[in-house]
C-alpha cells in the first residue's frame, strides 16, 4: 500500500488491486466455529469473549464452512473426526488457512500413544500456523492470526507475480 | 513419524465404513442401518420425511456430537446420535500411567470442569490405598470444585444463550468465567486442565492471590448472578420458549440413570455432596433445589440454583480460612497400590462423576472406567427428542449441556 508522498495528502492511494484484497483478506479473517475438543473453550470461546475480544482484530466466528476462511483444529482429531474435518475444509472457499490448535491438533498430543488418534491435523490437511500449549491460552490464538496476517501479506508478490504470468 | 504405542495396541488404517452402511446403499444417500428400527426396508423413507444430519460441525452441538435427525415437516420423528467423535482411548491410556499422573487425562476428560474428574479419581485411589487426606487439602479442593462448577455452569448457560438466540447473554457469562478462570489460574498454574489434585492432597498450597482474587469474586458475584437472572432467565421471552420443551418425566430419568441437575429437575432428589459427603461439604450450609416438570425450564432454574448455591459455599469456606496444615499427605514418590478395587465418585458439574480402579498391585491401575454422568443424559436426550419441533430440539440439547470429552472418553 502506498499513499501519494507528492502531495503529502491521503486522498488518493496507488494500490494495487492483490495488495488491496490481501489488506482486507488479512483484517476479516472469518473463522469456522467447529470446536473438536477441550481448546474450543479457550480458542473459540474464551478468545471471543468480552476479555480477549477477537472481534477488534476483524476475527468473527462463522456456522458455515462456506463463509468462512479460517479453520481452527481446536483439539484431538480421530479416525472418526478425520473424514469430516477433511470435508469442511474442502467446503471451504480460496484462499483458505488453518491453524491448528494445541499439542493434540500438533502432534496427537497425550493421546498420541492411542491408535485411534492422528498424529497431527498435518496428517489430513495443510496447517498455516501451529499453536503450542495444552491448552493454549486466548492470547496465543490471537498471536497466532497476527501471525496470519504477516503471512497473507508475504504471499501477496506471489499473487502478483501469479497475475503477470497469467497476462503473458 | 510414528510413535511407540501402548503395549498391547496396533495402529490401524481407518474404519471399514460398508459394514456400517448397508449392502447396497442406494444411489446420492447414506442412510445408517439402524435409522429406522421398525422398517424392513431401512433405506426407504416415506416420502414426505426427509434426513437432516446435525453435526458434528453445528454450531449448537457443542462438540462432537452428530445427530441424525428424520424429519416430517418440521417434526422430529426420530433420532440417532452418533458418538465417537473424540474418543481418545482415555480408560486404555490410564492402565500405562502412574496414580500421580492419571489427572493428566482426568483433566481432558470433563474438560469444562477439570477438577471433578480429578477429585472422582483421587477418591478412588485414596479409597484403595487407604490415604489420610489434610484437612486443609479437603478444604483447598472443595473451594477449586466451587469456582470450577461456576466456570463450567457459566459455558453452559452462554450455550444456551446462543442456542436460544441471545448472544448478549454469551458475552456477560464469559466475562464472568474469565474471573473464575483467574482465581483457577492463581491457585494451580493453569487455566484449564489443571493437573493439581494429587493422591492425598494438592499438588500447590493455597495461596495470597487466589485468596485475593476469590474475594474479589465473590464481592461482586451476587451482582452478577442477578444480572443473568435479569438478562436472560427473568425474561417473560426465555421463559415462554423454554416451558414444557424437552421434557424428562421422573420414572423416565430414574430409568435412565439421570443423576445430577438432570435428575433434580425430574424431581430425583439426590445430590452426593449431601447425602454422601465427601471433601469439606458437611461442614457446609447449601440448599440443593429440586423441580418436577423435567422441562429444559426446570433444568435452567435448578443449574442457575446450583450456581448461586456455589457463591453461598464459596463464601463460608473464605470465611472459615483453610485450616493449618500440611497440603498433602505424606506418600512415597511412586504411588503402589494393593490388590483390589474402589469406585470414587464425586457431584460435577454435569451429574455423578465416577472412577472405578481395578488394581493388581503396582504403581498403574489395571482397568480404569470412567463414569461420564452426560452419556447417560445423552441416551436420554436422544430418546426424548422424537415428537418434538426441530427447534426445541436445539434448545433441548443445549439444556443437557454436553461434553464430548467426556461422553467418548
Amino acid at each position: 500500500m502506498a499513499l501519494d508522498r507528492h502531495t503529502g495528502e491521503n486522498s488518493l492511494l496507488f494500490i494495487k488491486s492483490e495488495q488491496l484484497f490481501d489488506w482486507a483478506r488479512a483484517h476479516s479473517l472469518w473463522y469456522l466455529a467447529f470446536g473438536i475438543a477441550c481448546c474450543s473453550l479457550e480458542g473459540l470461546i474464551g478468545a471471543s469473549g468480552p476479555r480477549f475480544d477477537f472481534d477488534r482484530m476483524g476475527v468473527f466466528f462463522r456456522g458455515v464452512p462456506r463463509q468462512a476462511d479460517v479453520m481452527l483444529v481446536a483439539g484431538t482429531v480421530n479416525y472418526k473426526m478425520a473424514e469430516v474435518v477433511e470435508r469442511l475444509y474442502n467446503q471451504m472457499p480460496e484462499p483458505r488457512y488453518v491453524v491448528s490448535i494445541g499439542a493434540c491438533a500438533n502432534t496427537g498430543g497425550p493421546f498420541r500413544e492411542y491408535p485411534n488418534v492422528y498424529l497431527g491435523v498435518d496428517e489430513i490437511i495443510p496447517v498455516d500456523v501451529y499453536i503450542p500449549g495444552c491448552p493454549p491460552r486466548p492470547e496465543s490464538v490471537q498471536y497466532a492470526f497476527l501471525q496470519l496476517r504477516e503471512k497473507i501479506y508475504a504471499q501477496t508478490p506471489e499473487r502478483l507475480k501469479e497475475r503477470e504470468n497469467a497476462r503473458r | 513419524m510414528d510413535t511407540q504405542l501402548a503395549p498391547g495396541l496396533e495402529r490401524f488404517d481407518g474404519y471399514d465404513l460398508q459394514g456400517w452402511l448397508s449392502p447396497e446403499p442406494p444411489e446420492g444417500i447414506v442412510v445408517p442401518r439402524n435409522l429406522r428400527r421398525q422398517s424392513d426396508s431401512p433405506h426407504e423413507l416415506p416420502a414426505d420425511h426427509f434426513l437432516l444430519n446435525l453435526g458434528p460441525s453445528h454450531p449448537s452441538t457443542h462438540g462432537a456430537l452428530r445427530c441424525i435427525l428424520e424429519l416430517n415437516g418440521e417434526t422430529v420423528m426420530s433420532s440417532e446420535a452418533h458418538v465417537g467423535y473424540l474418543h481418545r482411548g482415555i480408560e486404555k491410556l490410564a492402565e500405562h500411567r502412574r496414580y500421580s499422573a492419571l489427572a493428566t487425562l482426568m483433566d481432558r476428560g470433563d474438560y469444562a470442569a477439570s477438577i471433578m474428574g480429578e477429585w472422582a479419581m483421587v477418591r478412588a485411589v485414596e479409597t484403595l490405598g487407604e490415604i489420610e487426606v489434610p484437612a486443609r487439602a479437603e478444604w483447598i479442593r472443595t473451594a477449586a470444585a466451587e469456582v470450577c462448577r461456576l466456570a463450567s455452569h457459566l459455558v453452559w448457560y452462554a450455550a444456551l444463550g446462543v442456542d436460544t438466540g441471545a448472544m448478549g447473554v454469551f458475552l456477560y457469562a464469559i466475562r464472568d468465567r474469565e474471573d473464575c478462570l483467574e482465581i483457577l489460574e492463581a491457585l494451580t498454574g493453569q487455566r484449564m486442565m489443571f493437573n493439581y489434585l494429587r493422591p492425598g492432597g494438592v499438588a500447590a498450597d493455597w495461596c495470597t492471590e487466589a485468596d485475593l482474587k476469590l474475594r474479589r469474586y465473590l464481592k461482586k458475584a451476587d451482582e452478577y448472578l442477578d444480572e443473568h437472572w435479569e438478562a436472560l432467565i427473568g425474561s417473560d421471552l426465555f421463559q415462554q420458549r423454554v416451558q414444557g420443551v424437552g421434557v424428562v418425566p421422573h420414572d423416565m430419568a430414574l430409568s435412565f440413570a439421570a443423576t445430577g441437575w438432570v435428575a433434580r429437575a425430574s424431581g430425583i432428589d439426590w445430590d452426593l455432596r449431601r447425602d454422601r459427603p465427601y471433601g469439606y461439604y458437611d461442614k457446609l450450609d447449601f440448599d440443593v433445589h429440586t423441580m418436577t416438570a423435567g422441562d429444559v425450564w426446570a433444568r435452567t432454574i435448578v443449574r442457575f440454583d446450583e450456581m448461586k448455591q456455589s457463591v453461598r459455599m464459596l463464601e463460608q469456606l473464605i470465611e472459615m480460612g483453610p485450616p493449618e496444615g500440611e497440603h498433602i499427605a505424606k506418600l512415597p514418590k511412586v504411588l503402589r497400590l494393593p490388590k483390589g478395587e474402589a469406585y470414587g465418585s464425586v457431584e460435577g458439574a454435569r451429574g455423578e462423576l465416577g472412577v472405578h480402579i481395578y488394581s493388581e498391585g503396582g504403581d498403574m491401575p489395571y482397568r480404569m472406567r470412567y463414569r461420564p454422568p452426560i452419556q447417560y443424559h445423552l441416551a436420554l436426550a436422544d430418546t426424548i427428542l422424537p415428537g418434538q419441533m426441530l427447534a426445541d430440539a436445539i434448545v433441548t440439547l443445549a439444556s443437557f449441556d454436553f461434553c464430548f470429552g467426556e461422553v467418548d472418553r
